[in-house]
């Protein structure tokens, strides 16, 4: 059977950029986890800290998506590490909202915003 | 009649896309050369379907799909695939394009496939019209055995009830589609299986390998899941039970604690109650009643 892809991972403008892709349902949780930390541990190893994860394909999701991206977020070295997020709809907003996990996390409107920002001399080291 | 947008940035391609849909006959064809325009032409003349090329300048087709899986849900969109546009073609089929034609066999296929889409819209514009604001009432009961890959179905059908006794809006279904999916996950492996989020606290790989385990051991394997659904206007109602020995809602920890954030617990709930007006256990713990309200906004 295909391996099923639930998302694809570039670097752009030195920024690793996590493209979720739409069918996250919660039933593919173990899938998800497990690709989410092969991902992380990728990332570790090549000294990635910083991650932007991409909503703007995902109308919606559930607590499986939110402990993918806090196994991302751990792989990156939790209080060291940083995730950020752009382009999420109200939907996927209000669950980040309501799981208080943008406290850690920094929310941007698009993924341009986010580059603007994360891409800057003074996010690179 | 039926009127079809040809989205191309080749004269040539349009040209002979609309000489075999206006051959058969009953179609109307308009035109646009790149997803912008597209756009403009949808706005404009609200044609019944797409049929659109992947690799264009300004806006691609994949953007374009999903420009239109979001401001026009219901129109259909078919894409002519060339050599090189496979991956974007996959991409924009899992965003919802209806179908695909691959452009050396237009000539063949293309009439045919647009004939097909539009056969199976009519029907569905039927269809809906029979359902929307028609349906009073809808009360349905699901035994399922405990197979995660029937959740996603039952969501689905779920909210599409929603949607046609007009409940709630579109940001509202889908949450009450999180809410619902939150709950059938929640009796699939903590209710039937009896997996715990410790264990996904130590290693989630081990919480999974424990509920496959089980998949194949009785008592678990042999539980099921049951649902009930009831809709009326005013409200819908859904009620999830287990066939586990069931658990204390109080005691789960609040996710939303600074201290648990690193801590996979408890937001399975948090969604639930969140999304849903009110919420509800039986005194064992193995059983959740969610009711969603109509939405004040939509009698506004």
């Amino acid at each position: 059977m295909e391996k099923q892809k639930f998302f694809t991972n570039e670097m752009i403008q030195g920024v690793a950029v996590v493209t979720l892709e739409s069918e996250l349902s919660n039933y593919q949780g173990d899938a998800f986890l497990s690709a989410i930390q092969e991902l992380g541990e990728k990332y570790a190893r090549d000294g990635t800290n910083v991650a932007l994860v991409d909503f703007s394909r995902v109308k919606f999701f559930g607590s499986s998506v939110l402990e993918g991206l806090r196994l991302l977020w751990k792989e990156l070295g939790a209080g060291e590490g940083h995730v950020s997020l752009c382009s999420l709809n109200e939907v996927c907003d209000q669950i980040i909202h309501l799981s208080h996990f943008d406290h850690v996390w920094t929310v941007y409107p698009d993924r341009q915003a986010a580059l603007t920002e994360l891409s800057a001399p003074h996010n690179n080291g | 009649m039926t009127t079809v947008l040809i989205v191309d940035d080749s004269a040539a391609d349009r040209a002979l896309a609309s000489g075999l849909l206006q051959k058969r006959g009953g179609n109307k064809v308009l035109f646009a050369t790149n997803g912008i325009e597209a756009l403009a032409q949808i706005e404009m003349h609200l044609p019944d379907l797409v049929v659109t090329d992947l690799q264009m300048p300004d806006m691609n087709g994949l953007e374009l799909v999903d420009a239109i899986k979001k401001n026009y849900p219901l129109i259909p969109v078919i894409l002519m695939t060339s050599k090189g546009s496979e991956e974007i073609a996959v991409q924009a089929l899992r965003s919802g394009a209806a179908s695909y034609v691959p452009k050396k066999t237009l000539a063949r296929d293309l009439s045919e496939t647009v004939e097909m889409v539009a056969a199976s819209l009519r029907e569905d514009r039927a269809h809906s019209r029979l359902m929307f604001h028609r349906m009073t009432k809808s009360d349905s009961t699901f035994e399922l055995p405990n197979d995660l890959t029937l959740i996603p179905p039952l969501v689905s059908h779920l909210r599409q009830m929603t949607r046609y006794m007009g409940v709630c809006n579109d940001s509202d279904r889908l949450r009450v589609g999180v809410a619902i999916e939150e709950a059938l996950v929640n009796a699939y492996y903590h209710g039937n299986l009896e997996v715990s989020s410790l264990l996904r606290e130590q290693n989630h790989n081990q919480y999974h390998d424990l509920a496959r385990e089980r998949m194949e051991k009785p008592p678990y394997r042999d539980r099921k899941i049951h649902v009930e659904s009831r809709l009326t206007r005013e409200q819908a109602t859904f009620i999830v039970r287990d066939e586990g020995p069931g658990f204390n809602p109080e005691t789960v920890p609040d996710p939303t604690d600074q201290k648990n954030l690193d801590r996979p617990w408890g937001r399975g709930l948090l969604l639930i109650k969140t999304f849903m007006d009110d919420l509800r256990f039986n005194s064992s713990g193995n059983e959740i009643t969610m009711v969603k309200q109509r939405s004040a906004s939509l009698d506004g």
